[in-house]
């Protein structure tokens, strides 16, 4: 293989493979800018999945991925009540559903197709043709070959913008995360949004989950989303917590994802656990630089100052 | 709210706990009758399943070993505050490691020696392993929870790499595993029906240390550190060192070595299987407190076990039923124990009040 | 006249506790009323229900004569009623325009509007506004400017501002009341809430005066004086004894150079020294420096520079060294320094636990000496209620500090820092907490009290130091109190002197 042919296929390959991971880390860009977590976010996707097959099933690849996306809804409530307004710990609840997500997917697998019984297929997503721009040299291929969820996945990065900067909305919900107590006293009420995040990140996990199987393999096995959501999590951090950081962190561990893939094909000479380590490595290397600034303010000036036109907090820190 | 009863407005807290517990086993419930299962049957079949007959019992009781033991590990630093999952990690690099040691010896050594050095070499595996989360949550505030969910899949390329290659059973050609311990090296089997190995009565003598520790001047202070770390410092303990000392008690990796050197008796890609997180909700359940830990690391392996007997009972539900259970097990003890601090904060909080000669 | 806004016979309790008594307060329009009152007198209630933030359990809010019911802070917002709050309640992450989207009706987030509504307000009033900035790239001063504008964008009529020079300089104050002044001249009804009588004087035109949940006094301002307004403020109190003792020996507490790192309130270049039995009292305006001053001098914070050090031995940002040393800290959020939902047995022993032994027996910890203990404190500091197994949670703020004080002084420590002690504290728990200051001095504890709170500082210290903006500005004798040295020198004016 000529190298650009190899990096075409590796680019190909990460744009096919990064939408769960865009879809799953929007969701959580709401919930995490109230101030939550949301650690149970594999177990929402493979509800979402199996949900996805099934709906699939009953009426092809839109029913399945609206069936996702209500599966993803019940639990991001349940998450969402149970931790803002019962108010346990919600890195614990996250843990619960999470094990109560990848149980019930596997549930509901095995209920309905006990062993024995063949695995049908359902309908995928829609082919997408884009001849014109096929011929771009070397990512033309991948993106014409993205497929749609790839291009939903776009739309709704651009949607997720649009409210967390252009809404009433969105602004009240970054408020409640950066401070809460302060929101309380406008009338915002920081268990509503918290509950209301909850509930957008189950809905974007569920989608999520669906568009796993629903790409292109048509069936769901136990644990297929192979921890996506995870990786959606450390992606949202290294994306800063907006929809357009957030690509570019999941496109750079798609890039080694779709790379490890290839080299379990073709001998690369190093090992192929490496390549496979190497999407989590790279990611946490990501993180380690840049978390800091992520989560680090300027520090609130509660300085009085003698003239009546001070200068601005010298410590820039964002 | 006003309208209910004054006793039972008082006992609100306990009241909304036991009603979480009895929602959960009424869904448990609708998903075995929903898959067409006998409810009767079910409950039977997982009584059967989990305690039955000697080989039941004993391998729920082996299940819940390494649990008990993850446990612990995990709610030393559940005491400072610390949510840790990364008992999964460190136990695979501590059965890497001590399998490792174990091959080293070979056959000609002493049980004597070859089990202690073992035990350390897993305990120095997963210490390593715990090394770097809280590090790196130190040096470049990276949450250690995300860190080391991806940490997970490194210590598994690792595994599967060292399987297939350094550590490979030359004698197999099926799945990847290692060549089979040395006798000395593998722990005594207990003369009861069933596997299980004496790493239980380890399990059980460290669970008795932990109560003892438990009452020390360092576990208070640790759980001070959780609430108020500054109050801790003035009592010896400093920020870097809680966070790493929580996280290097790793139990996880004595884990390890125990999976290997008791269980398997060789290292496998399935060494792990999930631990970190049931780890973790033994510790919550446990309450933190050993004998809880005991408890709920018998009842959570045996909804691993009974499961397997409500599938044949029933004929229709699945083994999933299992984890499924699992999972609203911990949910609705999170939600349970969360109802009962939040009214002890509202009676806290009205005595407060009636003292109170200056308005909020 | 009818009054724009009028509380009538209000009366607000919480569970058990009655914090207002039938309150009837006015606010004319185009005049600025002072309500005033100690601490805990009950001002910030009344505001609350004003604001629509509370509702009165008895007696009515009326909106220019008519009876009105806020459901909340928008309803009130609605009827014209604008606030000001303490606590500036600004989101820092947002700008000022964003911030006043956040309250606004409309769905879609129009920050150039938004822009626009602020500048007009804003310059209508005279006031000086950056509409897009972040909040927390603002001074202090800026912000409240800022939250005022708001208020105005959203269409009040009516101003409530509470304690709004609190943080703030002489120069800012005076601008702040010149364009208060001309917004009442402009025809607003203004409400300030201030428990410090020079303002009165200087900008309000009628005053009413709460104690204890109650109107003492309801008077233009021209026709009462100072003494009735103390009179009515205050009541009696308890004396407090003057020292006695006398100071000798060595210092015990001692800063050199002292420097945090260059972000915002710290300290630089900070010495001080004080003696066995002194009582050194740090004054200065909020925000200066104080917190980083009292963990800095408590051994919690570490320095970029300097040492500070008890009895000779170095604690620099060694909080176990200093305790080992028998340095006490009582900080300003007292909650800080206890455990909110342990039993009053663990935060009593906070300090003392372990230190050479103290309630451990064979490595454990013996739960029957700790609770004796614990009783034996909640006893000799009044405590209620008075039951060791309660979380310090259920304490109210005077008993939590009374807990405190007597934990921390317990043994006559080598050094106590403390922190604004009597901060938010009604007049008897005040005094009594005051004369264990007293106590510990005349038992040969080393005191610096850190405070902002001049009547404090005037109370307890033996020796004066003013902080601006992290130094030391100037030094001075108790016996020299000046009030005017002592604002030139928290308005950062005046040479800087080490003591």
């Amino acid at each position: 293989m000529s190298p650009v042919e190899f990096w075409t296929v590796v680019l190909a390959g990460a744009l096919a493979l990064c939408a769960p991971i865009v879809i799953a880390g929007l969701g959580e860009i709401f919930l995490e800018r109230t101030g939550g977590f949301n650690v149970g976010i594999e177990g929402m996707m493979l509800v979402g999945a199996v949900f996805g097959v099934l709906g699939a099933h009953v009426g092809g690849v839109w029913v399945g991925v609206l069936a996702g996306i209500l599966a993803g809804l019940v639990l991001g409530l349940l998450m969402g009540v149970a931790s803002a307004i019962a108010k346990a710990d919600i890195v614990i609840v996250g843990i619960a559903i999470g094990l109560l997500g990848a149980g019930l997917s596997v549930f509901l697998f095995q209920a309905l197709n006990p062993a024995g019984s063949t695995n049908q297929t359902v309908q995928t997503q829609p082919p997408l043709h884009l001849p014109l721009i096929e011929g771009i040299p070397v990512i033309g291929p991948g993106l014409a070959h993205a497929g749609t969820f790839f291009y939903l996945s776009l739309v709704l990065v651009v949607l997720s913008w649009l409210v967390l900067d252009h809404t009433r909305f969105g602004l009240r919900l970054r408020a409640v995360g950066d401070d809460e107590s302060v929101a309380k006293t406008r009338g915002i009420s920081p268990t509503r949004f918290r509950l209301g995040a909850a509930v957008i990140a189950g809905g974007f996990a569920g989608l999520a989950g669906a568009t796993v199987p629903l790409a292109s393999i048509g069936t769901f096995s136990p644990g297929m989303t192979g921890g996506a959501g995870f990786v959606a999590l450390a992606v949202v951090i290294i994306g800063r917590r907006t929809p357009f950081g957030l690509i570019a962190g999941a496109l750079l561990f798609s890039f080694f994802n779709s790379l490890a893939l290839l080299a379990q094909t073709q001998s690369l000479g190093l090992p192929v656990e490496l390549f496979q380590a190497l999407p989590y490595l790279a990611t946490l290397v990501v993180l380690c630089v840049v978390s800091r600034r992520v989560w680090r303010r300027g520090r609130v000036v509660r300085r009085a100052s003698t003239s009546p036109t001070p200068s601005p907090e010298p410590e820039g820190a964002r | 709210m006003t309208a209910l009863p004054t006793w039972l407005h008082r006992r609100r807290g306990p009241l909304i706990a036991a009603l979480y517990v009895v929602a959960g086993f009424a869904v448990v419930f609708v998903l075995v009758v929903a898959t067409g299962g006998d409810l009767g049957a079910a409950l039977g079949g997982w009584f059967t399943g989990a305690f039955g007959d000697g080989y039941n019992l004993t391998q729920t009781l082996s299940n819940a070993t390494p649990l008990a033991l993850v446990a612990i590990g995990v709610s030393v630093a559940l005491r400072a505050g610390v949510v840790t999952v990364g008992a999964e990690g460190q136990l695979i690099v501590g059965a890497i490691l001590s399998t490792v040691v174990a091959l080293l010896l070979g056959p000609d050594a002493s049980p004597a020696v070859a089990l202690p050095l073992g035990a350390v070499a897993g305990v120095i595996g997963g210490m390593l392993w715990a090394l770097p989360a809280p590090g790196a949550q130190i040096r470049w505030d990276v949450k250690e929870i995300l860190f080391t969910l991806l940490a997970h899949y490194l210590a598994v390329s690792l595994l599967t790499y060292l399987l297939r290659t350094v550590l490979r059973d030359p004698e197999t050609n099926a799945s990847p595993q290692s060549p089979p311990l040395p006798l000395p090296s593998q722990l005594p089997q207990l003369p009861v029906s069933g596997r299980i190995h004496v790493g239980i009565v380890i399990v059980a003598l460290i669970l008795l240390g932990a109560w003892w520790w438990s009452r020390t001047r360092q576990a208070f202070v640790l759980e001070v550190y959780g609430s108020r770390p500054v109050l801790a410092a003035r009592l010896g303990l400093t920020p870097r060192s809680p966070v790493l000392t929580a996280l290097l008690v790793s139990a996880a990796g004595l884990a390890g070595w125990m999976q290997g050197a008791g269980v398997t008796q060789r290292l496998e890609p399935s060494v792990s299987g999930g631990i970190g997180f049931a780890g973790l909700a033994v510790a919550v359940l446990g309450r933190g407190n050993p004998l809880g830990i005991a408890l709920a690391a018998i009842v959570y392996s045996a909804l691993g076990t009974g499961a397997a007997g409500v599938q044949i009972a029933t004929g229709t539900t699945p083994t999933a039923i299992g984890t499924v259970t699992q999972g609203i097990l911990l949910l609705t003890a999170a939600l349970a124990l969360a109802a009962l601090q939040l009214s002890r904060i509202e009676k806290a909080d009205t005595i407060a009040a009636k003292t109170e000669t200056v308005p909020a | 006249m009818t009054a724009s806004l009028a509380l009538l016979g209000a009366s607000k309790s919480y569970g058990g506790a009655q914090v207002l008594h039938a309150v009837d307060l006015a606010v004319q329009p185009g005049s600025i009323h002072a309500l005033v009152g100690e601490n805990g007198a009950g001002k910030s209630t009344a505001l609350k229900i004003l604001a629509g933030l509370e509702q009165p359990t008895a007696g009515t809010v009326t909106v220019d004569g008519a009876p009105a019911v806020f459901s909340g802070r928008a309803s009130a917002i609605r009827h014209g009623i604008g606030l000001v709050p303490q606590q500036l309640s600004l989101i820092p992450e947002l700008t000022l325009a964003e911030n006043l989207v956040l309250g606004q009706p409309e769905r879609l987030a129009r920050r150039r509007r938004a822009g626009r509504l602020l500048r007009e307000a804003a310059g209508s009033a005279g006031l000086p506004v950056e509409p897009d900035v972040r909040v927390r790239d603002l001074g202090l001063a800026q912000r409240q400017l800022g939250e005022l504008a708001i208020a105005l964008a959203q269409g009040a009529r009516i101003l409530l501002l509470d304690e709004p020079t609190s943080a703030l300089g002489p120069f800012e104050t005076a601008a702040l009341f010149e364009r208060v002044r001309s917004l009442a001249a402009a025809g607003y009804a203004v409400l300030l809430i201030t428990h410090r009588l020079d303002e009165v004087r200087l900008v309000a035109d009628t005053v009413t005066v709460l104690s204890h949940g109650r109107v003492t006094l309801s008077s233009p301002v021209a026709d009462v004086s100072d003494e009735d307004l103390v009179r009515a403020m205050v009541g009696s109190v308890p004396p407090v004894p003057r020292r006695e003792h006398t100071i000798a020996g060595e210092a015990r507490l001692e800063l050199r150079e002292a420097s945090t790192g260059s972000t915002g309130t710290g300290i630089d270049g900070v010495s001080l020294s004080v003696r066995g039995g002194e009582v050194v009292g740090v004054l200065g305006v909020a925000g200066n420096g104080q917190t980083a001053l009292a963990e800095a001098a408590a051994g919690i914070l570490p320095l970029r520079s300097g040492t500070v050090s008890v009895d000779g031995a170095t604690v620099t940002g060694r909080p176990d060294r200093a305790a080992q040393a028998s340095l006490a800290y009582v900080p300003e959020v007292r909650i800080d320094a206890l455990l909110p939902d342990a039993p009053l047995t663990r935060s009593a022993v906070l300090r003392t636990l372990g230190l050479g032994g103290r309630f451990l027996r064979r490595g454990r910890i013996d739960t029957r000496a700790v609770r004796r203990f614990t009783t034996e404190l909640l006893e000799r500091h009044d405590v209620r209620p008075r039951d060791p197994d309660l979380p310090a949670r259920a304490l109210s703020g005077g008993n939590q500090q009374k807990l405190l004080v007597g934990r921390e002084l317990d043994g006559a420590p080598a050094v106590a820092v403390l922190h604004g002690p009597t901060q938010g504290l009604d007049l008897h728990a005040s005094a009594v907490i005051r004369g264990e200051v007293r106590a510990a001095a005349a038992a040969g504890t080393a005191v610096l009290l850190v405070s902002a709170d001049t009547d404090e500082i005037r109370d307890l210290a033996d020796r004066i130091l003013i902080l601006s903006k992290g130094r030391i500005v100037d030094s001075l004798d108790a016996a020299d109190f000046d009030s005017a040295r002592i604002g030139r020198g928290m308005a950062g004016l005046g040479g800087e002197v080490s003591a």
